[in-house]
């Protein structure tokens, strides 16, 4: 709780901070937005984008697809304190090597939580007056796609945490973190073969909330075996682990 | 009495640089240690080890007896290291807050802080807006937040102009005055004989001396002497009893003689030789020559 306070005093009055977050809201509103519309041309019988309990399957689907920008925020944030040395004073304050890095990954851990509420609050509202609301019966049967979603996002952030902790310099972090992810996993996953592919840190996030698979890669992948949840949740959670403390480890060796 | 501070054989090297060298000091409960040497002599490198930021290679610590730690610097210790490390889109206020919080100190002292190192009205400006001098003060200001045990403070009154320089140091000599233990970084001598006790002088990452100051500054006053005939005085000033050593320049005797030089029986004696003297200055060898000579031996 102290470090998150303490984590919360450099972030409140920082306006980049506040700008990232409103980037992240906007995009997510936008993005539901315009699916809402096509909505308008949906097969009867289809299932709504908003009605429950599909809506947290949706929302989640789409949010994910948004875990970059966060990623980016708290890679500058990491960054930052070794650019103005305040990792470096904040050590010689008193505050522990571990707790400056455990600081950094619970903030990440409190973002993914606040967005996670507000994407429930959001579901929930727009499930309710989206005028095909039938009941409370089963409307949080998928629901569990929220902490999934947590997870997956927790995941993201400590991969970007991580990598700005190993690097130290912000530009090339987010240059490692944007094509590790969207394109050099990829690649990876085209070299190796499909029962280590599938271990991969970001495809095991982005099996937490997974799109059903297109026909197209259906076709390329017809061997793919989907792992089963507790297991991706298990990795999942390891790879965290891996994150911090490799994390703590690299701090706490290095001089700051 | 007893020993903030003991370190034992610290080395450090960057890469091929020999930053610091066996370095071990003692620091006593309650003095002002000055720790003295030329830009790039170590001093940095030392404290930042001390302050736990910089792995030693090999070598010790510990303060107040104690391994140490980052619960004893957040308790015990303050410190100014190098150049004032804050957050550049928070005020001067805000900082400070922080600073706070990580020292678990609480918010009273703020106010007070900001008013001694006279940035109160600047208190809700960003930090980044401040000049240099305004950065330092602020960078003092956190080290007053709490009521520490050991002061650390690498060149304080670095970008500061005279006045600030001179309000810094008597903040300093009245901190010390409350029992506090001082550790002050500096590469200049007058600052360290002005304010410390003790003092220990770095070249290169190595130890030349150290004990109080006027240890390390030595027993013996200079006196300079001049007349109208240079060879003659030479002549009779060979012949004082206990002349340590003396030295002829352009137009001026300089004698090396034991404390305390009594400036008028030297007048006495060279006008019983029929010498009149033109110039008779008695000085306290200063540190500086004291320091410029050590740095030189090495």
């Amino acid at each position: 709780m102290r470090l998150l306070k303490i984590e919360a005093t450099k972030l409140i009055p920082y306006r980049a901070f506040w700008v990232f977050f409103a980037l992240h809201v906007i995009f997510l509103l936008l993005i539901t937005a315009s699916i809402g519309k096509l909505e308008q041309f949906a097969i009867p019988g289809e299932t709504y984008f908003f009605s429950f309990p599909e809506v947290w399957f949706h929302l989640t689907l789409v949010a994910s697809y948004l875990h970059l920008l966060p990623g980016i925020l708290f890679i500058m944030l990491v960054c930052n304190e070794f650019t103005f040395r305040t990792f470096r004073q904040n050590v010689i304050d008193g505050l522990g090597r571990h707790e400056a890095v455990l600081a950094k990954f619970l903030a990440a851990a409190g973002y993914a939580f606040v967005f996670t509420l507000l994407l429930f609050l959001y579901g929930f509202i727009r499930a309710l007056m989206g005028g095909h609301f039938s009941g409370f019966g089963n409307a949080f049967e998928k629901a569990h796609y929220l902490p999934l979603f947590y997870l997956q996002m927790c995941g993201s952030l400590s991969l970007a945490i991580f990598l700005a902790f190993l690097i130290k310099k912000s530009a090339l972090s987010i240059i490692i973190f944007l094509s590790y992810s969207l394109i050099v996993e990829r690649l990876l996953k085209w070299q190796l073969p499909d029962h280590v592919e599938q271990y991969l840190p970001v495809h095991v996030f982005n099996q937490l909330v997974a799109p059903p698979a297109n026909p197209l890669e259906q076709m390329m992948e017809l061997n793919e075996k989907v792992m089963p949840p507790e297991i991706t949740v298990l990795l999942a959670l390891g790879y965290i682990a891996v994150f911090i403390l490799v994390s703590l480890l690299v701090v706490q060796r290095s001089d700051l | 009495m007893e020993n903030v501070l003991e370190a034992t054989q610290l080395s450090k090297n960057y890469r091929s640089v020999k930053a610091l060298q066996n370095l071990s000091l003692t620091v006593e409960s309650g003095s002002i240690f000055g720790l003295l040497g030329p830009n790039g002599s170590g001093k940095t490198t030392c404290l930042a080890i001390l302050l736990g930021v910089v792995k030693p290679d090999s070598g010790t610590f510990s303060w107040l007896g104690q391994q140490p730690s980052h619960s004893i610097r957040r308790q015990h210790i303050a410190a100014l290291l190098e150049t004032p490390n804050f957050y550049p889109y928070l005020s001067g206020a805000q900082n400070l807050r922080l600073t706070a919080r990580i020292k678990q100190a609480g918010e009273e002292n703020i106010d007070t802080a900001l008013q001694t190192t006279g940035l109160f009205n600047r208190r809700n400006s960003k930090f980044s807006t401040y000049s240099l001098g305004m950065k330092q003060r602020l960078a003092i200001a956190a080290t007053l937040l709490t009521n520490p045990d050991v002061l650390v403070l690498d060149e304080p009154t670095n970008g500061l102009d005279p006045q600030g320089i001179a309000e810094i140091r008597e903040l300093i000599v009245e901190i010390g005055k409350k029992g506090k233990t001082i550790i002050l970084a500096s590469h200049l001598l007058d600052e360290v004989e002005k304010v410390c006790t003790h003092v220990a002088v770095l070249k290169s990452g190595e130890l030349l001396a150290s004990g109080k100051v006027a240890e390390v500054t030595g027993s013996d006053s200079r006196v300079e002497i001049a007349a109208e005939n240079l060879d003659e005085l030479e002549r009779h000033a060979k012949a004082i009893i206990g002349l340590i050593n003396y030295e002829r320049e352009k137009d001026r005797l300089i004698l090396q003689l034991p404390e305390p030089a009594d400036a008028a029986a030297i007048n006495r004696y060279f006008f019983e030789k029929g010498v009149t003297l033109r110039l008779l200055t008695v000085k306290r060898r200063s540190l500086e020559s004291q320091f410029l000579e050590l740095t030189r031996k090495s």
